[in-house]
């Protein structure tokens, strides 16, 4: 476990003011230790029902009666949650010790992992539906240069990454590195998980080391040359990989660049939404503006502000409660891997984190670039 | 009976301009009538379609209402509540819409529908059940049970389209 001061000062300086209690949880932190975390964990219709807050009133009011408690259990109950158990444990430790101002680092690795959308890639949901075994791999990942197969991520100590260092994991997520010192194919997204500060990453682990372990052999890819050969990699990352964190942009508000930290390092919006270039890198040119060949062959929408082919005409409450629940403002749902790096993922984070993304998201460059019919 | 016809039209025109009327229209209803039918047809799969998919956006209208008044913080008593009610009522509605199997034309409905019907009857279910929960949270008093059957309700929509609906890549209105 990493030293607490030095995780905190460099977590500071990765969000910048946007987190002022200075460990890391916003909003939470303001709103009192764990019992403000399990509140900003839960959709924002709980948050809103704290008294100090002047929007509490309009929500209670739509419940036409007074604002009630938050319930302490889990609240998810939706399909297949890995971290239920871990919200309990959370409930739990509320009921013993309310009061307590500082988050512990396995609720702060709750939230991270959250942003990163719940590493739902590591679980296979499409071959084996919502009971499929939490994060211990054998996902196949489409891509045009090959099926790749996600790995076991759970804490078990043969199959899964039980083992791990501190240092391993660091730099896996930082430089793309197996703690043996091979290369990862960048399926798994080093490139933005490469942003993500020390504190981070490092409370991360904890949550991750706080699930279920889960016995399963990682699968061997199925990618054709020259992407199945792993040296070749040096010269991809040479490329198209640029290992460090990403420091604040001057021009945007602290909330902004929160929301831009976490869409870039946690999120990983542009692996999804940025078209690849023939060599498989981001076409940074087009960030964010849509890719018809996203992961999994699925069609990822522009999410640039541009007003014909992007989504210029969706307000920052639009996509906040996407965010959310995953409902468009047409009132259409959300299909494919969007819908699960929503519900196991961004849902789960508290509503500042989403409404810092929604800032960011309305900052970046408009792009025209159609990828869809309608 | 016949004779009798004939005898009547043969007074009012010459026999073989009668003949050639006859034999016009005895051609003209077995040429014509396969082809009315058939754009009969077309006509009704079309207006199958058609309806179902409006149907679908009336659902998707009430859920796009729900969250309007919801995200944006309207103050809107008893709305939310109205529109689940809608949506609860609109699931009467689905089965029927979905029972002549169409699966040509500018539709995203796949076979599946009518190969697993019991399984599609199940997705209505859910999705009834689903709204009349966030009916039944809406005129109670925890906003936070709002915000979870709203997520349930949202849920309940991929419970149907992931297995029965075309994914956007295959989708008509992309293609
Ligand atoms: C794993 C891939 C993936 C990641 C990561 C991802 N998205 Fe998506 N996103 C998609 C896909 C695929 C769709 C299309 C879903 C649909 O229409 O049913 C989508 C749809 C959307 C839409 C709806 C756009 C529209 O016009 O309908 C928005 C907004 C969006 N994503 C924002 C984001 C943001 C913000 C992030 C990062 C915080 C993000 N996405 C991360 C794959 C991804
Ligand atoms: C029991 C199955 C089922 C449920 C439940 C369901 N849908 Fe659908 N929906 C479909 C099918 C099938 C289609 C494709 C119809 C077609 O194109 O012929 C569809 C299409 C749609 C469309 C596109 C309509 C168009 O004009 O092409 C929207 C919007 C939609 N659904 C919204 C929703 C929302 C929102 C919910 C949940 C609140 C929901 N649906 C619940 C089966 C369902």
């Amino acid at each position: 476990m990493r030293p607490a001061a030095r995780g905190d000062t460099d977590r500071g300086r990765a969000i910048g003011s946007a987190a002022p209690s200075g460990h890391g949880i916003g909003l939470a932190g303001r709103i009192g230790g764990v019992f403000g975390f399990v509140l900003a964990a839960l959709p924002f219709f709980v948050v809103e029902t704290s008294a100090a807050d002047p929007v509490a009133a309009p929500i209670a009011a739509q419940a036409e009666a007074a604002a009630a408690p938050a319930p302490v259990a889990a609240p998810r109950g939706l399909r297949g949650d890995p971290q239920a158990h871990v919200l309990e444990e959370i409930a739990r430790a509320r009921t013993r010790s309310s009061g307590i101002d500082r988050a512990t680092p396995l609720e702060r690795g709750r939230r991270i992992f959250a942003a990163t959308g719940g590493c739902t890639c590591h679980t296979d949901f499409p071959g084996e539906g919502s009971e499929a075994p939490a994060l211990a791999g054998g996902r196949a990942l489409e891509t045009p240069f090959g099926i790749y197969y996600s790995t076991n991520i759970t804490p078990d100590r043969e199959t899964g990454i039980g083992r791990w260092s501190l240092e391993d994991f660091t730099r896996a997520m930082r430089e793309g590195l197996s703690p043996g010192g091979e290369h990862y194919f960048p399926v798994f997204p080093y490139p933005a998980f490469t942003g993500l500060s020390d504190g981070d990453v490092a409370d991360l682990k904890a949550y991750l080391d706080s699930l279920p372990a889960i016995r399963r052999e990682n699968r061997p890819h199925d990618a054709h040359l020259p992407y199945s050969f792993r040296p070749l990699l040096a010269g991809w990352k040479w490329l198209n990989f640029t290992p460090g964190r990403i420091p604040d942009d001057p021009a945007l508000d602290p909330a902004s660049n929160r929301g831009r930290y976490l869409a870039l390092a946690a999120a990983h919006c542009g692996e999804c939404h940025t078209p690849r270039t023939a060599t498989g890198g981001l076409d940074r040119s087009k960030w964010l503006a849509g890719s018809r060949e996203g992961p999994e062959g699925e069609l990822a929408p522009n999410i640039t502000p541009d007003e014909k082919t992007g989504i210029g005409d969706w307000s920052i409450p639009d996509l906040v409660w996407y965010l959310e629940t995953g409902l468009k403002p047409d009132g259409d749902d959300t299909q494919g891997l969007m819908a699960e790096v929503i519900r196991h993922g961004y849902a789960n984070l508290p509503r500042e984190d989403r409404e810092a993304i929604a800032a960011y998201l309305k900052s970046v460059p408009a792009i025209e670039n159609r990828v869809r019919g309608d | 009976m016949t004779r009798f016809v004939f005898a009547r039209f043969e007074s009012l025109a010459p026999a073989p301009v009668f003949a050639a009327a006859v034999f016009a229209s005895a051609v003209g209803t077995l040429w014509l009538a396969p082809r009315e039918a058939a754009a009969q047809a077309a006509a009704s799969e079309q207006g199958v379609v058609e309806y179902r998919q409006l149907l679908m956006s009336a659902v998707g209208s009430n859920m796009g209402a729900i969250g309007g008044i919801l995200k944006n913080q309207l103050v809107r008593p008893g709305a939310v509540a109205n529109h689940a009610q809608q949506m609860a009522d609109a699931a009467k509605l689905i089965g029927p819409a979905f029972e002549q199997k169409v699966t040509a034309g500018k539709t995203d409905a796949k076979a599946e529908i009518w190969s697993d019907w019991a399984k599609f009857e199940q997705a209505i279910a859910d999705y009834e059940k689903a709204a009349t929960n966030l009916a039944t949270a809406a005129k109670g008093s925890d906003p936070a049970a709002v915000g979870l059957a709203v997520r349930a309700l949202g849920e309940s929509c991929g419970g149907c389209h992931d297995s029965f609906r075309k994914p956007k890549e295959e989708s008509y209105k992309n293609r």
